[in-house]
């Protein structure tokens, strides 16, 4: 039996993590600690804050005009809402996967892979094709544009975008991956692709997934937080979450008995 | 979790080779209760092992299809193998008890030895007809049974031998009996697992064309 | 079947008068093309591309230094206005909400709406006065100024067409706003810009009004900023109102190469450049 051979070093915590749109508050102090190289699932009914609180894991929510954030997001025990620390310099070490593909626009294929590089000012040709290279196997994208790295990103299609955004996301190296319902607009087989991929990326990277879909939190996580109303109800195995959870109101969700 | 279910296939043919030894040691005098002992507490550890493998496959990776049939199958087998542990144990202390060979006995565990290793085969090789022998072997385990029976009960009969001996020799051939069934269940379920059919209490079964 | 036939009728009828209505709108373009081309085209010769005007009454020459001025000044023009104007379209595509967002798209709109000799008049004030000269460097004011509103509205245009996941893609890249509008959105929107710079260039290249006061206009030709320069625009004007004969030919000529010159930039900008675009994505 195949067990998760995960350390249990703790790579990034939230504390009493909250949140606001304005007025209304859309994440109600949440608490948990994610291991090193683990997947970790966020579930939830929509709207009930999951997004919001991912986007607090890289502080890209506060670009919004009008929200706030308390609490504190501890990246390697260190705060990241410092007020000493540079936002943008977080933002390299929590990296994002978006659910709405995302390649930039008139840049190639290659381009879009190590933009992220090129500008923090490395330009050495030999090391960006060697990035470009294993981000694109990582992202088991490699085989298909291997031929074609200077054609436009956008002429991928929809799967083989998000597969870019995310090859574009292991470029900088972050140890976290924040991905937020990366295969909600794809179809079953480029989901079922991408599913594969997390395997992999699991290997390197710790990786936190908002998704929708309960059957892809239970085939590919290692952990499962249950959101409702911005409050986390319960956070575990998904082995256990999905087998025998604690709370009554996650069961009723994973049983469809949930509004 | 990374549960294929190749890997559940791996741990029922795991304790089902432990099964097998069992069963072998059980009849053979020259092995202790404590090697048979240390083989029911293994078998009964995979027993746990496989349940939970199974249950945690079915909640986490929704499997459809075969890959379900296999998960529900091994779940099944998994039950027959642990009955069949259980009753190669008893029929070890039942032997030892009688303390010599049993001819009749040997034969008669022989051909049910023979249809276990068949019934686990057809499972490894996905084989419809080598299930369907199997099933029908069954009759002939449940003959030489009731040969064995009548045979003893009239030797008791005719004080030709003690009553203690034969009646455990009565029971160690109900015993074996029961394993039969076991065994024969286990191919019922291969071709539940293999056609998607339920052939059980059919008399008559039709099975699917496959070869 | 009455019906059937009624409706084609009507629908012949319909069609008809759309159509005319197309071609009212494309006679007059196609009769004045036509019109300078005939009256242009007897005029020019090579002399026309390759001489200064001769001395007053004497035939020949050609308006060398007119053309060249034209580039010139709308060059300077261009020089001044492109930058300033990309950078207040990126500050309005980035910073829609704030005052001085609200402030500026006012102004902009209202600068629009300026009449050209007004324009003309304050870069006179502002230029050839303290100056004590016209110039060249006053007609390119004038210009840039008749050019910003067009430059600024176009970039900010372009610049929203991006959409916002683009950027926040960026930002998840951990790339400061900075990087990501100059690097990302800006390069990415380049032919766009391109076409709107062109477009506002060759508005500019045809204002007469304007460089009345400020360039002025030159019989020599002059590549000193602070002197006065001839352009297309004013030369055609001072010769069209000339008595002498060949300055009135000479005027169809530079007419019609002015024409071409502005059609020639807005086909490049709205064809060619869309084209490449589509090849290459940028």
């Amino acid at each position: 039996m195949s067990k998760s051979e995960h350390s249990e070093k703790i790579i990034l915590e939230a504390k009493n993590v909250e949140a606001w749109f304005g007025d209304f508050q859309a994440v109600k102090g949440i608490n948990v600690q994610y291991s090193e190289r683990t997947i970790n699932a966020i579930i939830g009914p929509s709207g009930c804050g999951k997004s919001t609180y991912l986007r607090c894991l890289n502080r890209i929510h506060e670009e919004i005009e009008g929200t706030k954030v308390h609490g504190e997001v501890l990246l390697e025990g260190k705060n990241i809402y410092d007020k000493k620390i540079d936002v943008v310099e977080v933002r390299k070490r929590i990296g994002m996967v978006f659910q709405k593909p995302n390649p930039f626009p008139s840049m190639s294929i290659l381009d879009n892979v190590v933009i992220g590089l090129r500008l923090q000012g490395i330009t050495k040709r030999s090391t960006l094709m060697e990035v470009a290279e294993s981000c694109l196997r990582k992202a088991a994208l490699w085989e298909e544009v291997k031929d074609k790295l200077n054609s436009l990103g956008t002429s991928l299609s929809g799967g083989q975008q998000q597969r870019l955004c995310i090859a574009r996301a292991l470029a900088i190296n972050p140890p976290v991956l924040l991905m937020d319902e990366p295969t909600s607009a794809l179809d079953p087989i480029a989901t079922a692709k991408i599913e594969e991929l997390m395997n992999e990326i699991k290997l390197d990277y710790t990786v936190i997934i908002v998704t929708h879909n309960m059957q892809q939190a239970a085939r590919i996580s290692d952990y499962t937080s249950f959101f409702v109303y911005g409050k986390m109800i319960e956070h575990g195995l998904s082995s256990d979450i999905f087998t025998n959870p604690k709370e009554k109101q996650t069961e009723d969700y994973i049983s469809g008995r949930f509004g | 979790m990374d549960i294929s279910p190749k890997d559940l296939r791996d741990n029922i043919l795991k304790m089902a080779s432990l099964v097998e030894a069992s069963l072998s040691g059980s009849l053979n005098l020259d092995k202790s209760m404590e090697e048979i002992f240390e083989l029911e507490r293994k078998i009964n550890e995979f027993h746990m092992l496989i349940d939970d493998a199974c249950f945690k496959y079915i909640a986490l990776k929704s499997p459809a299809a075969k890959d379900l049939r296999t998960a529900i199958a091994v779940i099944k087998i998994n039950a027959d193998l642990e009955r069949m542990g259980d009753l190669s144990l008893k029929i070890k202390r039942q032997y030892q008890s009688i303390g010599r060979e049993i001819l009749q006995i040997k034969n008669m565990a022989l051909e049910v030895n023979i249809m276990v290793k068949n019934a686990l085969d057809s499972f490894v090789r996905s084989n419809i007809k080598l299930a369907t022998d199997v099933i029908e072997y069954d009759q002939e385990i449940n003959l030489l049974n009731s040969n064995i029976v009548r045979h003893h009960v009239n030797l008791i009969k005719n004080n030709e031998m003690g009553f203690d001996e034969g009646y455990t020799i009565v029971k160690i051939s109900k015993n074996l009996e029961r394993i039969g069934d076991h065994a024969k269940n286990i191919a019922e379920d291969v071709i539940f697992l293999e056609s998607g059919s339920d052939i059980r209490h059919n008399p008559e079964y039709k099975v699917a064309k496959k070869d | 079947m009455n019906y059937r036939i009624i409706r084609k009728i009507k629908n012949a009828l319909f069609k008809f008068v759309i159509v005319l209505s197309a071609f009212m709108v494309l006679i007059p373009l196609f009769l004045i093309i036509q019109f300078v081309f005939v009256q242009g085209m007897g005029s020019l010769n090579l002399s026309f591309f390759t001489e200064i005007p001769k001395p007053v009454g004497e035939i020949g020459g050609g308006m060398k230094h007119a053309i060249l001025g034209t580039i010139y000044t709308v060059l300077l023009g261009a020089l001044m206005a492109v930058p300033i104007g990309i950078t207040c379209g990126v500050y309005l595509s980035e910073f829609r909400k704030s005052k001085l967002s609200k402030t500026l798209r006012l102004t902009v709109d209202l600068m629009s709406g300026i009449p050209s000799i007004v324009i003309g008049i304050f870069a006179y004030l502002m230029v050839v006065v303290p100056l004590k000269s016209f110039s060249a460097l006053a007609g390119g004011v004038a210009l840039a100024i008749i050019m910003l509103p067009i430059i600024i509205k176009t970039s900010e245009e372009i610049l929203k067409l991006v959409p916002d996941h683009i950027r926040e893609a960026g930002l998840a890249l951990g790339l400061p706003r900075w990087k990501i509008i100059f690097f990302i959105i800006l390069k990415g929107s380049v032919s766009n810009l391109l076409t709107g710079i062109i477009l506002a260039i060759s508005r500019a290249a045809g204002e007469t009004a304007p460089l009345l006061f400020t360039a002025f206009g030159n019989m020599y030709m002059n590549f000193n900023m602070k002197e006065p320069m001839a352009t297309l625009p004013v030369q055609i004007y001072t010769y069209a109102i000339s008595p002498f004969k060949d300055w009135q030919r000479q005027a169809w000529a530079g007419a019609f190469i002015l024409m071409v010159l502005i059609l020639a930039m807005n086909i490049f900008a709205r064809y060619v450049l869309t084209k490449i675009k589509d090849k290459k994505g940028f």
